[in-house]
């Protein structure tokens, strides 16, 4: 059973890695890069240094001779080679099966570890050794940088708590002893007499006088594990003492983030409080539309005045809280470095991902899950997209082909897109191949965007063969399964010869919106308040003035509408004036007519069943104040589907005007 | 077991085995109470000890401080491994290595902060 500091470390080690997967990645273009080496080391130096400390032993001896190999490229003794960028990866790989493997996943593979280790002596120049490496070697130091050969006075005084928790100052001091001449005196003024002393305790410190060619900045590094858990002080022997910066504020890198003084004011929480925590908010929610829907009937000021402030703290609460489970998208990007790396080099295409508006922020829950549909998109990309160097060359194109990954916000969405500077989708041939499959009718007139939504059918291929990678053809079906089991959509456009983009259309939260009620006869919908514009009415002689085309003339601007009631197949009750709410879709201004606007409304949102899965109209259904359901207009699908089916008539998907949503809690 | 007690008439051996570090430190502790209560001689056995931590090195101290107060003997015995003096060095104990050998209490370096 792994103890709180284990998994903190688990935790920060896997952030660790991907640090130092980014830093190989970046020397593998820079290779000359000197602060890139140094962020590769620190990185290795920190997982293999707590990694001991927390009794991560595998861990820590595995790491511990990367490490050794980038202090070399560090003091120039090795060049960063193009086997040495290949070997750091399947190290790093190595390092986060071992990672995983202490978490209580899948045990890594040793002897490829073992078989990684000694490649890595042959390109040292070490003979392999004959044995796997023994404990000590967790322990030895990184080679000091060199610096002027003199005496440092290092006073050390560990805290009571270092070694309950897996500390041994002894290995701190051995580094350093391997730094130079190292006299330790022990300061035990502290240790208690026996019968009062507390084993797990650490009672002693440390006077130490260390001579060596070594620098202030190398000593440090030595205890940078465990600074905030001790007292330190290094100074120079016989000269005024150097200006130290406290060690807290010395560092800014990101590889060892969680051991800055900084980020001690920041906590973790694992993301299952937070869901549960949305999960209370979105019971508040309801219950608190409960309490206002009594209190509107009830003539009660005082249960009024109750009842709004209320609302106001569950809508900050709301906001607050939904804010907790936003995280900026940049750490799901630079994940794929890797794997545009690792197939660039299957494909033997050279290609270089770009990203644009990574700080954008996310819910959590929907960047987990946008992970494997991006991945399906890149690798689509660079099979499919991107051609081999020798076609580029002759098409004028750049060698290095390019992935381009963005994400930026519009309303309540956000969009992630990823395109490709390649050959761009065939259209004829797309078209071709959903007649074959018998997807479309001869005689289907397409535009490009619906043509290029047919490459999402299941089992949709048009690769000539199937590879490793893609082509299968089920590659974008389960990006189109992933992306609206989010509530998200996708836009697929194209340029022959120029390349082709991919816009996964996303929402900002999946728990909680702000939303807009509207009654359609006796039936309530909720629009998302985020994509909805105004609230007009029309008059008969408006209606009439348009020759029956569903078209308002908005203070000069042309907007198409639909009736609800129509639409729906709702009985509705007719009005002398119409009410358009005016939405802001994919396709531009869209009005949707209803039979009242009821009020703005915080919408929990809950699942609907598999009976709706073909009613996309739909993007969930919510709980009223009074225990009834409403459901939840997808206006943009509305407004697709409207313009798809040729006309502003019925079609309904509803076949019933009040059909119960099965609940999926 | 890492910790072996064996008691004869006026002295008893403290027999140590293996990593003594801080998962047995509260049994060596133990043990050690036990042993300077019953006011015989200790004789201390590192022959077998791979390896010592900063923990069980404050506790030996601390006995060897303490039977020096309540005038009990405690001396290593036998042979010392060279990677435990080494360890005892690093630690900058090894002064009291020294003075558990030769039955003389370490300088009086309880109260200077340098036990040099």
């Amino acid at each position: 059973m792994l103890d709180k500091y284990q998994q903190a470390y688990l935790e920060e080690a896997r952030e660790i890695v991907l640090e130092l997967e980014s830093a190989v990645l970046a020397l593998d273009k820079s290779r000359e890069d000197a602060d890139l080496v140094a962020r590769a080391f620190r990185a290795l130096h920190t997982i293999k240094g707590s990694g001991a400390m927390f009794g991560f032993t595998a861990i820590a001896e595995f790491t511990h001779h990367l490490e050794n190999a980038f202090d070399q490229v560090r003091n120039r003794n090795l060049n960063v080679s193009s086997e040495l960028i290949a070997l750091a990866l399947s190290a790093t790989d190595q390092i986060k099966s071992m990672l995983q493997e202490a978490s209580g996943g899948d045990p890594a593979d040793a002897a490829a570890g073992t078989t990684l280790l000694l490649k890595l002596r042959e390109l040292m120049g070490t003979p392999p050794a004959a044995s796997a490496p023994k404990a000590e070697a967790a322990s030895a130091p990184p080679a000091s940088p060199a610096g002027e050969e003199r005496e440092w006075h290092i006073r050390f005084s560990p805290g009571p708590e270092l070694i309950r928790y897996g500390g041994n100052p002894l290995l701190l001091l051995r580094e350093l002893a391997q730094m130079g001449t190292l006299k330790a005196t022990a300061v035990t003024t502290a240790i208690p007499p026996l019968g009062d002393l507390d084993p797990e305790r650490c009672y002693v410190g440390w006077d130490l006088l260390l001579h060596g060619k070594t620098t202030a900045d190398a000593i440090l590094d030595v205890f940078i594990f465990v600074q905030d858990a001790c007292e330190l002080k290094v100074e120079p022997v016989a000269t005024p003492p150097v200006e130290l910066t406290p060690l807290g504020e010395r560092r800014r890198h990101p590889g060892r983030r969680a051991y800055d003084k900084e980020n001690a004011s920041s906590i973790r929480v694992a993301p299952a409080k937070l869901d549960q925590l949305v999960d209370l908010v979105g019971q508040l929610v309801t219950v608190q539309a409960h309490l206002g829907e009594l209190a509107g009937r009830r003539d009660d000021r005082e249960l009024q005045a109750v009842s709004e402030e209320i609302e106001s703290l569950t809508s900050s609460l709301r906001e607050t809280s939904m804010g907790m489970r936003t995280v900026p998208l940049r750490p799901a990007f630079e994940r794929f470095k890797r794997l545009v790396h690792d197939l660039g080099q299957t494909l033997h295409k050279d290609v270089e991902l770009t990203f644009e508006g990574a700080d954008t922020e996310l819910d959590k829950t929907v960047i987990d899950q946008l992970s494997d549909p991006l991945m399906h998109l890149i690798r689509n990309s660079m099979d499919h997209g991107i051609e081999p160097a020798e076609v580029r060359a002759t098409l004028g194109k750049p060698a290095t082909g390019t992935v381009h990954l963005s994400a930026r916000h519009a309303g309540a969405q956000v969009l992630v897109s990823v395109s490709d500077d390649g050959r761009g989708i065939d259209r004829e041939a797309v078209r071709g191949r959903a007649l074959e499959k018998g997807l479309i009718s001869p005689d289907a007139r397409l535009n490009d965007s619906e043509v290029f939504s047919l490459i999402m059918a299941p089992g949709f291929s048009t690769a000539r063969e199937v590879t490793d990678l893609s082509g299968r053809g089920v590659g974008m079906d389960v990006v189109r399964k992933n992306v609206e089991s989010l509530r998200g959509s996708i836009e697929i456009s194209s340029q022959p010869g120029a390349g082709a983009t991919v816009t996964l259309r996303l929402p900002l939260t999946l728990a909680i919106i702000d939303g807009l009620l509207v009654r359609v006869g006796d039936t309530r919908f909720v629009m998302p308040l985020a994509n909805t514009v105004e609230c007009v009415e029309l008059s008969r002689q408006d209606i009439e003035a348009a020759n029956g085309k569903h078209l308002a003339n908005i203070r000069g601007e042309i907007v198409p509408y639909v009736r609800l009631s129509e639409y729906l197949q709702i009985p509705g009750t007719h009005q002398e004036r119409e009410q358009v709410m005016v939405a802001e879709t994919e396709h531009g201004r869209f009005g949707f007519v209803v039979d009242e606007v009821l009020g703005d409304n915080q919408t929990v949102i809950k699942n609907l069943g598999r009976l709706f899965r073909s009613v996309t109209e739909l993007s969930g259904a919510t709980i009223l104040g009074d225990g009834s359901v409403a459901l939840i207009l997808d206006l943009h699908r509305l407004a697709h589907n409207v313009i798809r089916n040729g006309s502003l008539h019925p079609g309904s998907p509803l076949r019933g005007p009040r059909q119960q949503p099965y609940q999926e809690s | 077991m890492a910790i072996a007690l064996d008691t004869h008439d006026a002295q008893c051996t403290l027999k140590l085995d293996g990593e003594i570090d801080i998962n047995v430190s509260s049994e060596l502790k133990r043990t050690l109470l036990e042993m300077i209560a019953s006011g015989k001689t200790i004789q201390l056995d590192l022959a077998g000890v791979s390896d010592l931590d900063i923990s069980a090195i404050q506790l030996l101290w601390a006995a060897f401080h303490d039977t020096a107060k309540k005038g009990v003997r405690l001396r290593v015995n036998g042979p010392v491994p060279k990677n435990l003096s080494r360890t005892l060095r690093d630690a900058g104990f090894d002064d009291f290595l020294s003075s558990a050998r030769s039955d003389v209490l370490p300088a009086s370096s309880t109260g200077s902060g340098n036990a040099r």
